[in-house]
């Protein structure tokens, strides 16, 4: 196609350059009639169903039987749309027989597959539809972008366009796997909801009494101390890691020089190590902690207390403060960088303006320059509620049941360590055997959190945003 | 300055144009007197990362006067008026050698939000936060924790010596960013006015605007003319001419000709000046580049 049309260029401008420029202007060359390309209707609408076999392939452990016959469609479909126009209009494209030719490969070559790659016979992850799946997704969304610029007459609009199918196709695939897990999530932790999980603490007297006299667990133990001691523990990390990531982030984008550089290498790597080994750090500090265990005040702090229906005092793993403030740790980097980079995003003109008008930093920072970086700040501490909510690993070392209440000294417990526990049976068996239905229950009260947090801090952010930047710049 | 800011607004704005400017000399603050420039820079050079752009600049600023900069793009007009309230220092790479006199006190020794206090600027482009119309102007009163007592009288007076209260004076709890360009500029130049410094600097404060902005906003400099030192930088002449009663012409980082602007116009000393006034300049400057 192109060495014809070029070809044919060079005779015109030889010819009138007018001409030429006219050719040149549209590129013409290789637009197709209207009537003609509305064939490309076909090996779109087999590209589409392509796209839905290789989804479905690719959930589905079974062996597969579509992926020889989707791809001889494929071949088939844009085969025929190809033969069409070259017959019409006497042009080939030449990435259109590239792509059958793959099509043709990848059929043969699924077809040849040894059998012993179905199914789960090899390992849990490589089966046949692992490798063909991928190739089907991939060769059908080039046939569907191919035949979209066809059908929208090969201009260079149509070009643009004809990407589409790549941008959306990962979206939907991210889209696919997230809706799967949720819808899961969701069902089976609707069927374990209700008010008395809500509202009532897990008793393990109850449950006790229900093992010995060896009957169902009646009345249903609830998740209210695990659902209180989430938020406490948001709240305390996030109040503890506010203000020194908010003070380094001022630090590092106002002062910039020796000391920011170290601040800010010293935050890198408190992100770069783990919630995981720091917990684990931590944990061996309270394994190695002389004193009898819950009497000194050091240790109530560190390790948490219950108090038993006697008023005996018996010491926890940790206390809400201790992993408050292990959450903190990692938590104040991201407020830091977040407040860094919203001072940076802050004019020039307003910073310039606040400091002729003989402001001092202080003031500039409390008037313009914090309200501008709002928005960021709040969407540092976003990110990092995410994240406490999500903290799975450092609940491991230092959970309880939380049977005896939520305040700061209280042995530390969590929606994490209900999903954690009542399904892997760490915390004691009766908490387990008794909480296990209810697992995903805890899983859909966790993602409800924090899709309530992640909606309420982006309408907070925009109202924000528009007080503090006005029509400055869009966010 | 010793001076209470409430005193010193209500002789400046009752004085009716008779600035009250030499309260330092007549405290004995000053160390050599120069009864009529306010400020002065003397043999001042300035290099950014290396490059000189001022080289060896000794302007005076006459007080109570509107005096223009003007010279061809990148003489580095822009650069001494900053130079002027120290903005040059929030760039790093900035060096500066030579004297900025304000009142017979080093500037490059002072405070440089003291400095700043008592010289305002209004930028090339309106930036004004945003806020409402009359936080805008109280910004710099209540960044310098002025008496809260006068805070309306304040916003009144500034408005109106910028010539913008009619247009504003019903709305003075909207955001500034509502006003159209040359409004907002002209409110930047009261939040300037606010918090009365002895010298004005607008850095080309009618370049963004139309022709019609450009008029309301010359008026509102013409307004402070005799009550406030002005120090404006502008590429357009017809508007040095209007606006300015003594005229600096820079060319290339050295000052070619200072005097009064009439006199400047109609018979500059220098064949350059007499060049760039008349435009020839520009075109000589353009076979220059053509020939390098």
């Amino acid at each position: 196609m192109t060495a014809r049309s070029e070809s044919e260029l060079a005779l015109e401008n030889s010819q009138s350059t007018a001409a030429g420029l006219e050719r040149f202007s549209l590129g013409r060359s290789s637009q197709i009639a209207r009537s003609i390309r509305l064939v490309y209707g076909l090996p779109l609408a087999v590209s589409l169903m392509g796209i839905a076999g290789g989804m479905a392939l690719l959930i589905s452990d079974q062996p597969d039987p579509i992926a020889t016959p989707a791809f001889s469609l494929l071949a088939l479909a844009l085969l025929a749309a190809t033969l069409h126009v070259r017959m019409e209009t006497a042009v080939t494209s030449r990435s259109a027989l590239a792509l059958i030719g793959l099509l043709a490969v990848s059929a043969l070559a699924s077809l040849l597959l040894p059998k012993w790659l179905y199914g789960l016979q090899l390992n849990a992850i490589i089966s046949r539809t692992a490798i063909t799946s991928p190739l089907l997704l991939v060769l059908s969304t080039a046939v569907c972008s191919h035949s979209l610029r066809a059908l929208l007459g090969n201009t260079p609009g149509a070009g643009d366009k004809a990407l589409y199918p790549w941008l959306i196709l990962p979206i939907f695939l991210v889209v696919l796997a997230y809706g799967l897990i949720f819808f899961n999530v969701v069902v089976d932790g609707l069927h374990g909801l209700s008010l008395d999980l809500l509202t009532r603490a897990y008793d393990p007297t109850v449950v006790a009494k229900n093992v010995t006299a060896n009957t169902q667990y009646s009345p249903v133990p609830g998740l209210r101390n695990q659902i209180l001691g989430s938020l406490l523990l948001l709240a305390m990390s996030l109040s503890f890691a506010a203000l020194p990531g908010i003070g380094a982030g001022v630090f590092m984008a106002e002062y910039p020089g020796r000391i920011a550089t170290v601040i800010s290498l010293s935050l890198q790597m408190l992100r770069a190590i783990s919630l995981f080994v720091i917990g684990a750090a931590a944990y061996s500090m309270i394994l190695g902690m002389t004193g009898t265990p819950g009497d000194d005040l050091t240790s109530k702090l560190v390790r948490g207390v219950s108090l038993t229906s006697t008023g005996l005092s018996l010491p926890e793993r940790g206390s809400f403060l201790l992993v408050s403030g292990l959450v903190a740790l990692v938590v104040a980097p991201v407020i830091a960088k977040m407040t860094e980079e919203g001072l940076r995003s802050v004019p020039r003109e307003l910073r310039e303006a606040s400091v002729a008008l003989g402001a001092g930093d202080g003031f500039g920072l409390r008037r313009v320059l914090l309200p501008w970086a709002g928005p960021n700040i709040l969407t540092g501490l976003l990110i990092a509620a995410a994240e406490t909510s999500a903290s799975l690993a450092i609940i491991i070392f230092f959970a309880g049941t939380g049977e005896t209440g939520v305040g700061p000294v209280n042995g530390v417990t969590t929606l994490d360590f209900a999903i954690f526990a009542s399904h892997w049976g760490g915390g004691g068996n009766f908490f387990a055997t008794a909480m296990n239905p209810y697992h995903m229950t805890a899983a859909l009260l966790l993602i409800v959190l924090a899709l309530g947090m992640t909606v309420a801090s982006m309408l907070m952010q925009r109202r924000m945003g528009r007080r503090a930047r006005g029509s400055l710049t869009a966010i | 300055m010793t001076e209470s800011f409430e005193n010193q607004w209500l002789r400046r704005s009752d004085a009716g144009g008779v600035a009250v400017q030499d309260v330092p000399a007549a405290l004995g603050l000053r160390k050599e007197p120069t009864p009529t420039n306010v400020m002065e820079t003397q043999s001042l050079q300035l290099w950014y990362s290396g490059r000189q752009v001022l080289k060896g600049v000794s302007v005076p600023v006459v007080q109570g006067k509107v005096t223009a900069i003007v010279g061809p793009s990148g003489c580095g007009k822009t650069t001494l008026l900053r130079s002027l309230n120290r903005l040059t220092d929030l760039s790093r790479n900035c060096r500066i050698e030579g004297k900025i006199l304000l009142d017979g006190e080093d500037c490059m020794a002072m405070d440089p939000v003291a400095l700043r206090r008592r010289v305002g600027m209004v930028f090339q482009r309106p930036n004004p936060f945003p806020m409402s119309i009359r936080e805008n102007v109280l910004y710099g009163v209540r960044a310098q924790k002025r008496k809260k007592a006068r805070f309306d009288e304040i916003v009144e007076a500034s408005l109106r010596k910028a010539v913008i209260w009619d247009e504003v004076k019903d709305r003075l709890d909207e955001s500034a960013l509502n006003l159209s360009g040359g409004q907002q500029q002209r409110i930047c130049i009261a939040r300037t006015l606010a918090v009365s410094p002895e010298v004005v600097l607008m850095d080309e404060p009618a370049a963004s605007l139309d022709p019609r902005s450009t008029a309301k906003l010359e008026e509102s400099v013409m307004a402070m003319r005799g009550e406030y030192t002005v120090v404006a930088v502008t590429h357009e002449l017809s508007q040095a001419r209007r606006i300015s009663e003594n005229l600096v012409f820079i060319y290339e980082g050295h000052i070619v000709e200072f005097g009064e602007t009439k006199q400047l116009f109609e018979d500059p000393r220098e064949e350059a000046t007499r060049d760039y006034l008349s435009g020839g300049l520009v075109t000589s400057i353009e076979e220059e580049e053509a020939a390098s």
